[in-house]
């Protein structure tokens, strides 16, 4: 058993998206960057040039065998020959471990500038993690690491910690999917978790690919250059990598979508449909290479994508999406087929308690919505309250926030799963000690 | 001799005592006592080179025994007749038998006075020097065989005599006793003799004339328990046995069937407690024995009491206790000895086998112990850490909200104040002029009255009257232009291209 120490716990909270790492105890995380890692195979470059070192994103990289993993906002936004964006998670778990060794390094050498030896560290994972998965965290950050203690928590709960409930429905619509988890007393009930992989990414390439069948283009920062002809006045120039890999564009160019769906992007109050939307005011957007553009009836068709799968199949470049769309529910049906495979006895307070947590959920009007359509759907006797934090931050963060308050809490202290206890019962210890 | 047989209970009832015990008879009395004391030296010898090394308790044991049979040697020197013997028994159970209906005298008092007949004997007798201590334990043997004697003669049956006798015909070479001695235990034998002396209750004292007397020490069933030794009770001997005659041959065999027996009396004597607690031990302390000078240094008091008996266990002797529950447990105690009683100071269950468990079951035990504090935390602490920081957040909120208020009040008041001031600037200076023009006409008027006055009285326009004038004049003037200045007030009085380049300054 580990008692705890003065020293306060590490929670990290590593989705598909976004990497969220910080000090138990406070409300937001102290480091916030991109899951995805750059990636430049050794055999393929001989010598990095002179502009590389003088970037000053060296620290931020790291040489994994035969390639060289870039992690970080920073290093990611320089742009290098032959460079790939690549992401250690494939349909909600880990498929590559050693990015995720990357993205921890990051996290804990450059980031928070900690040691990891001297805290104990409460990862969150995915509601549908494997027992290997589980078991393969526990034994890099034992071994590698050398942490004093470890915790897993599922995301769901820890989202329900974050708005201090104990049973609760947790929708997370985070960047790669959306899942649908209740909670009990603590625990996810597996049988009945939902999930479907329409998440934040998927509605930015939606947005991104509507608004090139209109013909705007999202040019990336690093293709242009801004020159000043006459005070005031900017001429901009294009500028040509041939070595810029198709990854690293189009990471490049989600940036930028996923800003504009930020900021323009609002869930409609009623299920879209093209006729009733045609004569929608537009919204100007400005883009970083000085066009400013004028979004319309995307901004309310794009958030529809998460109630109504289907329109995908009406946005030209989604094809192969728009294939599976069909067989995936809307969030509404989601969460009522959810309730509905939980006990009877429980689903009265599930429908009570549903909470919206994850960055795309911070999508304004969605939580009116997903009440809206809830309460049409839901049996009478259901008193239907979707609960999410006024803040968009809280929002965004409820799993991390979520991890804080647990890993903070006096009674948890006893029960982090301490290095002596992997060293005497190895691994898969972890499956008793973390439930 | 073999060194592991030392140290068993069989020790403690030496043969030489037995074998020195006869009734007295004239015939080779001395080649015999020859024999034995020659024994008795050797064994003596044995004991001393131990006596150092060894435990006290076993030298002890040892010293006893050889000095039951120096005993008996020198209180059997002078002649007496087997007729003679049984009388002065005869007696002595009489008076016995009276003392005990008046009131039995305390052991204590008896003991010294014979020890002290006995040393004198001993002195007198040339075997040995040694030191001899008597105690009832010491003298136990003796008083057997005396006792028995006298219910001999009391017609009750003459197996022990008849056995007795018995043991006389046996040949009584040195080796014949050391087989004795150390292959056959004698135990078996002993038991009889003692079931058929167990009529001596108390210790008193047998005198048996000449100044010879013998202490007659504690019925066995109550030396029994300061000695460690089974309850008769426990000592079960074939019907057979008690009525047919023993030789060797039938000693043997009710040897045999007493070990075939041993588990079932486990407290009896036919299982002296095994020494070693296991066979590697045994070895071990054999071949430490191999050399003569080394064995005796292996085999601790520590390791004899160890044997048997489990961890944890307070002493070394077992007892069965009745629990307050009414459960009789067996107990390991520390006996802490009072004489002839004893005291429990100290005992302990003795070790419980571990309980294995299936590793699943642990597991599962685990799982729930942890799932369970888990559920417990997550119900009671996370709501309850929620209400704080939600209060604590809603109190923030509320100090925040009444801090900008105050700033702002704060603010405001300032702000109000100087816009009241600038306000009244104007006013202000209005007021001020208009006591200055107030002022002007009054000194206008002085002035024409004086001038009046000068041209009534005639001084006309001096010099010195010049200068009066402007000086009265000269103040005046100065500050209105200043105050015009500061209000910003068009001048309308004096030179204004005089003053004009002074304002500008």
């Amino acid at each position: 058993m580990y008692g705890g120490d003065e020293v306060s716990a590490i929670v990290v909270d590593l989705g598909s998206h976004t990497c969220k790492a910080g000090y138990a105890g406070e409300d937001a995380p102290k480091a916030v960057f991109p899951s995805v890692v750059g990636s430049i195979d050794q055999m393929d470059v001989d010598e990095p040039d002179n502009s590389d070192k003088n970037s000053g994103s060296i620290p931020d990289s790291k040489s994994k065998g035969k390639r060289k993993l870039y992690v970080g906002s920073q290093a990611l936004g320089y742009r290098r020959d032959h460079m790939e964006v690549l992401s250690p998670i494939k349909d909600g778990i880990v498929a590559d471990w050693d990015i995720v060794e990357s993205i921890w390094d990051h996290a804990f050498k450059d980031c928070l500038l900690i040691d990891p030896k001297e805290h104990p560290m409460l990862l969150a994972e995915p509601c549908v993690n494997t027992q290997q998965q589980r078991e393969k965290a526990a034994e890099i950050m034992f071994e590698k690491y050398q942490a004093p203690a470890l915790f897993l928590a599922k995301n769901a709960v820890l989202t329900s910690f974050a708005s201090g409930r104990a049973t609760s429905l947790v929708v997370d619509s985070g960047g790669g999917s959306t899942t649908v988890a209740p909670v009990h007393d603590g625990y996810v009930l597996q049988k009945a978790v939902a999930t479907s992989p329409i998440g934040g990414e998927l509605l930015t390439d939606c947005l991104m690919k509507s608004l090139e069948s209109k013909g705007i283009t999202i040019r990336p920062r690093y293709a242009f250059k801004r020159k000043e002809i006459r005070p005031g006045e900017f001429q901009i120039v294009d500028l040509d990598f041939p070595n810029t890999t198709e990854s690293y564009k189009l990471y490049c160019q989600r940036v930028i979508a996923s800003d504009i769906k930020e900021c323009v992007c609002r869930a409609p109050d009623t299920p879209y449909d093209d006729s009733s939307y045609s004569n929608i005011p537009m919204t100007p957007y400005e883009l970083p290479d000085g066009q400013t553009i004028e979004i319309g009836a995307d901004r309310f068709k794009t958030p529809d994508i998460l109630f109504n799968p289907s329109l995908t199949q009406t946005i030209p470049g989604m094809e192969n999406f728009a294939e599976t769309a069909p067989s995936i529910r809307g969030l509404p049906q989601m969460v009522i087929e959810s309730i509905n495979r939980c006990d009877v006895d429980i689903r009265r307070e599930l429908y009570s308690s549903i909470l919206l947590a994850g960055g795309t959920a911070s999508m304004q009007q969605l939580k009116e919505r997903l009440e809206k359509d809830l309460l049409e759907e839901s049996p009478q006797a259901a008193r239907v309250k979707v609960l999410a934090s006024g803040n968009a931050t809280e929002r965004r963060f409820s799993v991390w926030i979520g991890g804080s308050i647990l890993a903070s809490l006096g009674s948890f202290q006893q029960m982090w799963f301490s290095k002596s206890e992997f060293e005497e019962h190895g691994a898969s210890y972890v499956q008793r000690k973390c439930p | 001799m073999d060194s592991k047989r030392r140290f068993s209970y069989s020790n403690l009832f030496n043969l030489e005592s037995l074998m020195n015990f006869r009734l007295p008879q004239q015939d080779h009395d001395f080649d015999y006592y020859g024999n034995s004391s020659q024994d008795e030296s050797r064994g003596g010898a044995m004991g001393g080179q131990s006596n150092g090394m060894k435990s006290e308790r076993e030298s002890k044991k040892r010293k006893q025994s050889a000095h039951s049979s120096d005993e008996e040697d020198g209180s059997y020197s002078p002649y007496i007749s087997e007729e003679h013997y049984r009388t002065m028994l005869g007696d002595h159970i009489q008076k016995y038998k009276r003392r005990l209906k008046n009131s039995s005298p305390s052991p204590a008092s008896n003991r010294p006075k014979s020890s002290l007949g006995v040393k004198d004997k001993k002195l007198s007798n040339e075997q040995r020097g040694k030191l001899q201590r008597l105690d009832p334990a010491a003298d136990f043997f003796n008083d057997s065989h005396t006792s028995k004697n006298f219910r001999g003669s009391d017609s009750v049956p003459k197996y022990a005599t008849d056995r007795l006798s018995k043991i006389d015909i046996f040949p009584t070479t040195s080796a014949f006793r050391e087989l004795l001695v150390s292959e056959v235990d004698l135990y078996c034998f002993l038991k009889n003799l003692l079931l058929t002396c167990r009529l001596v209750s108390e210790p008193g004292y047998l005198d048996i004339g000449d100044s010879i007397s013998y202490e007659i020490p504690l019925s066995y069933e109550k030396m029994a328990a300061s000695l460690n030794l089974p309850s008769v009770s426990d000592i079960h001997v074939e019907e057979f046995y008690l009525k047919g005659t023993l030789d060797l041959r039938s000693l043997v065999e009710m040897m045999a069937a007493d070990k075939r027996f041993g588990p079932r009396s486990r407290t009896g004597m036919g299982d002296p407690k095994p020494q070693y607690e296991s066979l590697q031990a045994r070895l071990k302390a054999q071949s430490a024995n191999d050399s003569a000078q080394k064995f005796s240094l292996k085999v601790s008091d520590a390791a004899l009491q160890a044997s048997l008996i489990p961890e944890g266990a307070a002493g070394s002797i077992r007892r069965s206790i009745l629990s307050e529950g009414g459960v009789l447990q067996v107990y390991y105690v520390k006996v802490l000895e009072k004489g002839e009683t004893y005291e429990i100071i100290e005992r302990s269950l003795p070790k419980r086998q571990k309980v294995k468990k299936d590793p699943s079951e642990i597991e599962r035990e685990e799982r729930e112990k942890i799932g369970k504090y888990w559920v417990s935390m997550v119900r009671k602490d996370i709501p309850k850490h929620y209400r704080i920081f939600t209060n604590f957040h809603k109190k923030q909120l509320a100090d925040a909200k009444r801090f900008t208020e105050i700033c702002q009040r704060e603010v405001k008041m300032k702000v109000s104040r100087s816009l009241k001031l600038m306000r009244g600037a104007g006013i202000r200076t209005r007021k001020l002029a208009r006591d200055m023009l107030v002022f002007w006409k009054r000194v206008d008027k002085e002035m024409r009255r004086e001038t009046e006055l000068y041209e009534v009285v005639g001084w006309g326009d001096t010099k010195g009257n010049c200068r009066r004038k402007e000086k009265m004049t000269e103040p005046g003037l100065k500050m209105y232009c200043l105050y015009s200045f500061i209000a910003n007030y068009p001048l309308k009085l004096g030179d204004r291209n005089t003053l004009g380049p002074k304002l500008k300054k």
